[in-house]
């Protein structure tokens, strides 16, 4: 993935990079933010756009950035990375190579690139966030492992039912 | 070694101690009671913890899970130690699934109707009203109208429905005379179903943590103290009937300290209990408190896990699992009949099946279209079951090699299960596959799973003489006056069924017998 671009393939340790003493700037936060729009554009599996599930999102990052260990170094790296790429590809392309044309397995083998860890640490990390929060929906669920659809005692079933089965 | 006294001991910190803890203290706010785990304190509802749970499929008290290496299995029968218990503040009701079922009347007569195993000293109406009590504390969501066992009180919340993925099931079962029924399970009201059970985002299942932090943080108790990474090594005796104190270690700081109780309760599970005692040899008891008879450790008994799976070639209806727990069970065949020929067994659904795993197909980078042909194209579903059994005196538990990273010894699994066993067994795998056959599915799987301890009980058998077990009616050990036994290690054979209902309905008897002062 990406072999030719410079900051993209440098080899580093698959280690989870160094952040505990850095801050995420409001650029590389609104980087990463395309970056989780475009999942649900990829895989047509959210309605109108992310938006809906922004605090989501924001909570999640909030919680992997400034809480040990803290991502913030992973999450850095990644934004340099997509900076690079939309820069050489547009987005479009790169979206589509980064989320779709990598080649990586799941689980995957230890990332040992830089953008290797943006699809390690960070890609793959807001996949999941994204389809529990909202994405599973298009596939007709109404409930998905780490949704919180509300209380149960609201009328609306929360999961799909055997509707008319008794005992 | 310092000294430290008080009025009550309890060795472990899961639902048997805090629920009979708690019972005291309802009866005597300034009880003194001091309750000692070996394992660490993890923090309950942390939210990095838990969206690292949902992402990297982590939680944060795994490492007080049994880690490989650390224990031994000699028996003819390979024993599993995986994710079998959690040795921390709270205990294993801290990743249970809640499942909550009572004992059904002949699991307490067991021997009388099958010759094996051990009859219960005391009968299912004993338990009754306690069972009722522990349905409330737990918060238990069931169906009034299922009719497995005579009740007197009605379930505190209402049942989970069955889900949509249940419906062939459903009807399988009904073609073949087997009443579906819905699972029981402890879920308090402020449940919003996320499906991350064993770590909650809102402490919306009982689990011993939140058990104790409830009983600390009311200002009442102020004689109530719980220590951690406070492994027990020695029970010690001032005489053959009157025990005296605990030894433990204060792993934090070093320090050692022997504290001094009138009652003395040990709640450290299957697997420790047994060990503790064997363990606290004096002049008064040569081969370890209550072991007399040679009977600690001995009766291992632990649920057979039968699974049959079937598949099917659509799945036009997209049907994934959505919650992390089973809504459709039967107690059809846990029967006196299937009892008296070799094992009753309790069905439940597979609660991760019919599943795909959207977000990691996404993760591998296929296309919406190669996703949506993957999700409608197949599902498969398992029923499961677990089987009673009935314990056999030459299964054993015992201190295996040296210390495990809590400083608690390691352990040794003798187990062995005789030969009539795998073909009481393949009857039920029969009976089972039926199910996955009328549901229209291909048989994938039809199998026991390896051996596990998650519902391990018996190995301190509660029995009406001290020849035939280690405590009596009222869980004291036999031959003391102050030493009690609360686990389900005192169950004198277990159930088809999971077995913490039972263990909670027996802590508030307990708790309710030394509130009496009978002791
Ligand atoms: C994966 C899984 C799922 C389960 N789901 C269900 C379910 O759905 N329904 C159900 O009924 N049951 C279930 N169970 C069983 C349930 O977890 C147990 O029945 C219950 O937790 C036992 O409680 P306890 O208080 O006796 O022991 P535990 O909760 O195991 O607590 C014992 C504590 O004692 C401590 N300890 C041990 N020895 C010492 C010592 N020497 N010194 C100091 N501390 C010590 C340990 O560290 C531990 O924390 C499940 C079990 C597993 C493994
Ligand atoms: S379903 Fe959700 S809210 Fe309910 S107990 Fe499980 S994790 Fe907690």
């Amino acid at each position: 993935m990406f072999e030719t671009d410079v900051y993209c393939s440098t080899s580093l340790s698959a280690d989870l990079l160094p952040g505990d003493i850095q801050e995420l700037t409001a650029r590389e936060i609104d980087i990463l933010w395309r970056l989780f729009q475009a999942i649900g554009r990829v895989w047509q599996d959210i309605g109108q756009d992310s938006v809906n599930i922004k605090s989501d999102w924001l909570e999640f990052v909030h919680a992997k950035t400034r809480v040990a260990p803290s991502y913030t170094g992973e999450y850095s790296n990644a934004a340099s990375c997509l900076t690079e790429l939309i820069n050489k590809y547009g987005e479009d392309a790169a979206y589509q190579q980064l989320l779709l044309e990598h080649g990586m397995p799941d689980p995957p083998p230890p990332p040992l690139t830089r953008v290797a860890h943006a699809k390690v640490y960070v890609i793959n990390e807001f996949i999941r966030v994204q389809v529990a929060k909202a994405g599973f929906k298009s596939w007709k669920g109404s409930n998905y492992k780490g949704f919180i659809g509300g209380s149960r005692y609201n009328r609306k079933p929360r999961a799909r039912s055997a509707e008319g089965q008794t005992a | 070694m310092k000294i430290r006294e008080f009025d009550y001991v309890f060795v472990g910190s899961g639902v048997a101690a805090s629920t009979v803890a708690k019972t005291i203290l309802e009866s005597n706010r300034l009880a003194s009671i001091l309750i000692l785990d070996a394992g660490p304190k993890v923090p309950a509802q942390d939210r990095r913890a838990w969206w690292d749970y949902l992402v990297r499929d982590r939680r944060p008290y795994d490492y007080c899970y049994d880690q490989k290496g650390e224990n031994q299995s000699v028996g003819q029968t390979e024993w599993s130690f995986d994710d079998g218990r959690v040795s921390m503040y709270g205990g294993s009701t801290v990743h249970w699934g809640g499942w909550c079922l009572r004992f059904k009347p002949e699991d307490f007569e067991v021997f009388s109707r099958t010759k094996e195993g051990a009859d219960w000293p005391i009968s299912y109406n004993t338990l009754e009203p306690y069972y009722g009590r522990a349905e409330e504390y737990l918060s238990v969501c069931g169906d009034d109208s299922e009719g497995w066992t005579a009740r007197t009180t009605p379930y505190p919340r209402p049942p989970f429905p069955w889900t949509a993925a249940d419906g062939e099931m459903i009807a399988a079962f009904k073609e073949l005379g087997i009443k579906p029924g819905k699972l029981p399970i402890a879920r308090y009201r402020k449940c919003m179903t996320t499906g991350t059970c064993k770590y909650c985002p809102f402490g919306a299942r009982f689990s011993g943590q939140i058990a104790l932090e409830e009983l600390l943080t009311d200002g009442r108790h102020l004689n109530l103290e719980v220590v951690h990474n406070a492994p027990v090594s020695q029970i010690n005796a001032e005489s053959k009937k009157r025990i005296e104190s605990v030894e433990y270690l204060d792993a934090l700081t070093g320090e050692r300290y022997t504290v001094r109780a009138n009652t003395i309760i040990v709640c450290a599970g299957s697997y420790e209990t047994p060990k503790l005692l064997q363990t606290s040899k004096s002049v008064y008891w040569e081969n370890g408190i209550g072991n007399d008879f040679d009977l600690v450790g001995r009766f291992i008994s632990s649920h057979p896990f039968l699974i049959v799976r079937g598949s099917l070639a659509h799945n036009t209806e997209e049907w994934f699992q959505e919650y992390d727990f089973p809504t459709l069970m039967s107690r059809t065949y846990d029967s006196p009949e299937l009892q008296e020929d070799g094992g009753k067994i309790f069905l439940f659904k597979d609660r991760t099946q019919p599943n795909v795993d959207i977000a990691s197909l996404m993760i591998q980078g296929k296309t919406r279209a190669q996703i949506d042909a993957i999700v409608e194209g197949g599902r498969t579903q398992e029923l499961q079951a677990f089987m009673d059994d009935r314990g056999h005196h030459d299964n054993r538990v015992s201190a295996g090699r040296g210390l495990n990273r809590f400083g608690l010894p390691q352990t040794q699994i003798d187990f062995s299960r005789p030969p009539e066993f795998q073909q009481v067994v393949n009857r039920r795998l029969d009976l089972m596959e039926k199910v996955i056959l009328a549901m229209g599915y291909k048989v994938e799987k039809k199998t026991i799973r390896t051996q596990s301890g998650h519902h391990m009980t018996s190995t301190c058998r509660m029995a009406k003489t001290p020849d035939q077990g280690v405590v009596d009616e009222n869980l004291r050990v036999f031959g003391t006056d102050n030493l009690y036994v609360c686990s389900n290690a005192v169950f004198p054979t277990g159930s088809a069924v999971n077995p913490t209902l039972t263990l909670t309905a027996m802590s508030m008897r307990l708790g309710d017998y030394l509130n009496s002062g009978a002791a």
